[in-house]
């Protein structure tokens, strides 16, 4: 005779990722957001997932059931309600730093750079957490030393910077003591205040000073031009932000119903939620599409990411131009563009901003992140440091190919081939050795279409630049 | 003949132009010892590779630290070879039934696909590494092996100015009728750090790995049918890894307490054996004993009573899910996860109702 089932309902946070798990820790019930889902009566453990924390509830499954949880905080590098490393004071300042623009690099939009440290203790030791970040133009000209900013602050200190600035894209630049040199790109839409938060970090496989973990740093655009740490949708972005670069799964009907509002006025979510959509839900096409249309409503047809996205549109937009003018910010549109890039070459710029740090990607999380060689140039303007780094990876990459094609050749010629090809070997080797004849290079293995889309999406250079790299190291 | 298995167990201790660690070696080693031995992988220790620093040291520079790519190399050329052989022999190519990968060291991952391990002679001007994730993926998509298993107990940096390179094994698909199973562990989720702590005495272990290898040596193994399944393995590291932290680490949300676990495929990784299924001691604490109290497992059915009820009740019960129902004082659930002290017996629950 079978058991009959109970309904379990379970309601949490709108992107927490639910689970419910059964004696035997089989996963026999899945959602996000919310859950309902006949089972039959017995033991089970729910476990919720916000990002990477997890509260878990064990539950008698008796008769129907209604369970409400708490999701656990996130870390966030924003001072968020909430979140893991938030200080009311902190909260406090960027909220009130925004919305004071001590500095004008233009008209049209904003830029509000927060850097802090956070300790447990309420006693930070780094007086000035923005040793080093600074504020350039698309150009890579300094227009701030935001570490010149710094004042005396009680506990964890904290570093503001607001500015009105034209709109376009701006870089923020770390400078380490050794002369390491990272960027990224802050694009600062009209009407709209880009806002970046950066936590102090310590090294991880060395020793010494923290540093402001500029990968890290996570960005809000506000139509507002200000910082509210009580903002839903900002939490809603940072979850939705973890599960892109996680591959978590978290788009839920929650937030499709909120990118897709024609009211829906958080450009973050939405670009985050686009992306989303794009991996989770490719053929969802009417989705996509109206999403992107809410963002081109909301940062205009210039912004690097919305044209990076526009790309995978099944129907274009007229108004948003093909080709990137600017590196974007976030390293899902970069990943977009490069992937277009092995599709179609031509969508690839073949000079300017994009191209020059195409070579020099690192890889990171969330945010289109590059390495920036110091700032004396070789004679021919290039940045042959960080191409050099590029392409002895690559020639590793192929010297093992190559030696791996050796073996599996050498294992088709059997013991009696393998002897009979060395001895040859020798013999013609020696011979070209007496005759002052260099030495031949071993075969170079081809690399196929399929290895080198690889390479690219791996390595994250566009195509025609992979393949400007791979001529050289063949020749 | 039934197609070998394989192993690679990596351990670097020593990174001499970065800081070093302590208990990566002992990791590796004690994965080893488990992957070669006849009750745990069951691997043949001809095609066990075990990796550490203390096998190559000293170096003349950091440039020559060892294990380094080379290494790894050799070992993925021989997975080839292997593939290639049992191909002329007509059994496909493939290169073996499983595959165990282990790695323990440095470690970083901005996203879950770019993950890396780093290796011996990793600078921080040339941050050599292997890309581990990226390897498993390779070797599961092409039907190398059956089942292909990641272990990676490295912390999880979120960024390094490093290139991470694809593995150089050309891409190929598997056959259609092939089943492919893959369970990966890292021992933290992203942006977190790994613990390495003494585990018994002054031997230094990391956490992850001693809760991974409690469980494959049988703690983990299903209570109902005694297989070691995927969902009994990754509920075992999520629930007890957390047990062995220094209680001062229990509040830093930047330590893992949880390991990250990919496990698609619902599969035994070590059938039933004839062995006993373990029990954990529990501890039952009543406030107002005399009357009758029982102990129901997930299906609610009772797997013990006692009338009159003590003040203390000792008790030992398998893994599972459990409730606990006391007549005048209600119902309690409480769940026995298997936690296990470093002497191997198991870690007592305190239950009080």
């Amino acid at each position: 005779m079978s058991q009959s089932s109970n309904t379990l309902n379970v309601s949490t946070g709108p992107l927490s990722e639910i689970s419910v798990l059964d004696g035997s820790m089989n996963t026999v019930a899945h959602s996000v957001g919310d859950l309902s889902a006949d089972l039959l009566p017995g033991l089970y453990k729910i476990r919720v997932r916000n990002g990477p924390g997890v509260e878990e509830k064990l539950i008698s499954l008796d008769r129907d059931l209604f369970v409400d949880i708490q999701p656990p905080p996130i870390f966030s590098p924003i001072p968020l309600a909430g979140t893991t490393r938030s200080h009311e004071y902190h909260m406090l300042r960027a909220m009130n730093a925004s919305r004071s623009p001590l500095h004008d690099f233009g008209q049209g939009a904003g830029l509000f750079v927060f850097c802090r440290e956070w300790t447990t203790s309420n006693q930070g030791a780094s007086p000035n957490p923005a040793t080093g970040i600074s504020l350039a133009d698309e150009n890579g000209n300094q227009l701030l030393d935001l570490g010149s900013l710094a004042v005396e602050t009680p506990n964890d200190h904290s570093v503001a910077m607001c500015a009105t600035v034209a709109p376009g894209s701006y870089r923020l630049r770390l400078t380490q003591s050794g002369g390491t040199v990272t960027e990224r790109a802050l694009f600062a839409s009209p009407g709209c205040q880009t806002q970046i938060f950066i936590l102090l970090s310590p090294p991880t496989w060395s020793s010494g000073p923290s540093l402001p973990d500029i990968a890290g740093g996570a960005v809000i655009i506000s139509p507002k031009f200000e910082f509210d740490p009580q903002d839903r949708r900002t939490q809603l972005g940072e979850i939705a932000r973890y599960a892109l670069t996680q591959k978590r799964r978290v788009l839920s009907d929650q937030l499709r119903l909120e990118i897709v509002d024609e009211k829906f006025d958080d450009p973050m979510l939405g670009l985050l939620g686009a992306h989303l959509v794009l991996r989770d839900e490719p053929e969802n096409v009417e989705l996509f599409e109206t999403v992107t249309n809410n963002l081109l409503r909301l940062l205009g047809p210039d912004h690097p990411d919305l044209r990076a996205l526009c790309l995978r549109r099944k129907n274009p937009l007229p108004s948003v131009p093909r080709a990137l003018d600017t590196p974007p910010m976030l390293r899902a549109s970069w990943d977009i563009t490069v992937s277009v890039s092995l599709e179609d070459p031509s969508s690839f710029p073949e000079a300017g901003g994009v191209m020059e740090i195409a070579d020099k990607v690192i890889p990171t999380g969330s945010w289109l992140v590059w390495r920036r060689d110091p700032i004396v140039k070789s004679a021919s303007g290039s940045s042959a440091g960080s191409s050099n780094a590029l392409a002895q990876s690559l020639e590793e990459f192929i010297a093992a190919r190559a030696r791996q094609e050796a073996s599996r050749r050498a294992d088709d010629q059997g013991v009696f081939g393998r002897l009979s090809s060395s001895l040859f070997d020798l013999i013609s080797n020696s011979f070209d050795k007496l005759r002052g004849k260099p030495q031949p290079k071993p075969p170079m293995p081809t690399l196929s279409t399929e290895d080198r889309e690889e390479l690219a999406r791996v390595l994250g250079i566009p195509g025609p630049l992979l393949n400007s790299v791979l001529k050289k190291i063949f020749d | 003949m039934p197609l070998a298995d394989y192993a690679l167990i990596v351990g670097i201790n020593l990174y001499p132009a970065l800081t070093s660690l302590q208990g990566a070696e002992n990791d590796a080693r004690d994965f080893h010892d488990w992957v070669i031995s006849p009750d745990g992988g069951g691997v043949a220790s001809s095609n066990a590779t075990l990796l550490v620093t203390s096998n190559f040291a000293p170096f003349p520079s950091a440039e020559d630290a060892k294990p380094a790519a080379h290494q790894i190399e050799d070992f993925f050329t021989k997975v080839d070879i292997a593939a290639n052989s049992n191909n002329k022999e007509g059994l496909g190519l493939k290169a073996g039934k499983r595959i165990w990968l282990f790695f323990s060291g440095h470690g970083f991952a901005p996203t879950l696909d770019r993950s890396a391990v780093l290796l011996a002679n990793a600078t921080s001007s040339r941050v050599h590494n292997v890309a581990a994730l990226l390897w498993a993926d390779r070797l599961h998509e092409g039907g190398w092996f059956d089942d292909v298993f990641l272990f990676q107990d490295a912390c999880r940096s979120h960024m390094a100015d490093v290139d991470l390179t694809p593995p150089f094994l050309r891409k190929k698909v598997a056959p259609l009728n092939q089943v492919r199973r893959r369970f990966y562990a890292f021992s933290a989720k992203n942006r977190q750090i790994s613990k390495e702590v003494p585990i018994v005495g002054e031997r230094v272990q990391g956490v992850f790995t001693t809760t991974l290898l409690q469980g494959l040596k049988g703690k983990a193994r299903d209570p109902h049918t005694g297989a070691l399944t995927a969902a009994q393995l990754k509920a075992y590291l999520q629930d007890n890894m957390i047990k062995l932290l220094p209680a001062g680490d229990l509040a830093d949300d930047e330590i893992a307490k949880m390991p990250e676990v990919v496990n698609p495929d619902p599969f035994d990784i070590l059938p039933p054996t004839a062995a006993a299924v373990s029990t954990f001691p529990v501890s039952v604490k009543i406030s107002q004993p005399g009357g009758p109290a029982r102990i129901e497992n997930s299906a609610f059915v009772a797997v013990d009573s006692i009338d009159p009820s003590p003040a203390e009740w000792q008790r030992n019960l398998p893994r599972g899910l459990y409730k606990l129902v006391v007549d005048g004082l209600g119902e309690l659930l409480f769940q026995v996860t298997g936690a296990t002290a470093a002497d191997g017996t198991g870690k007592v629950v305190d239950v009080t109702i």
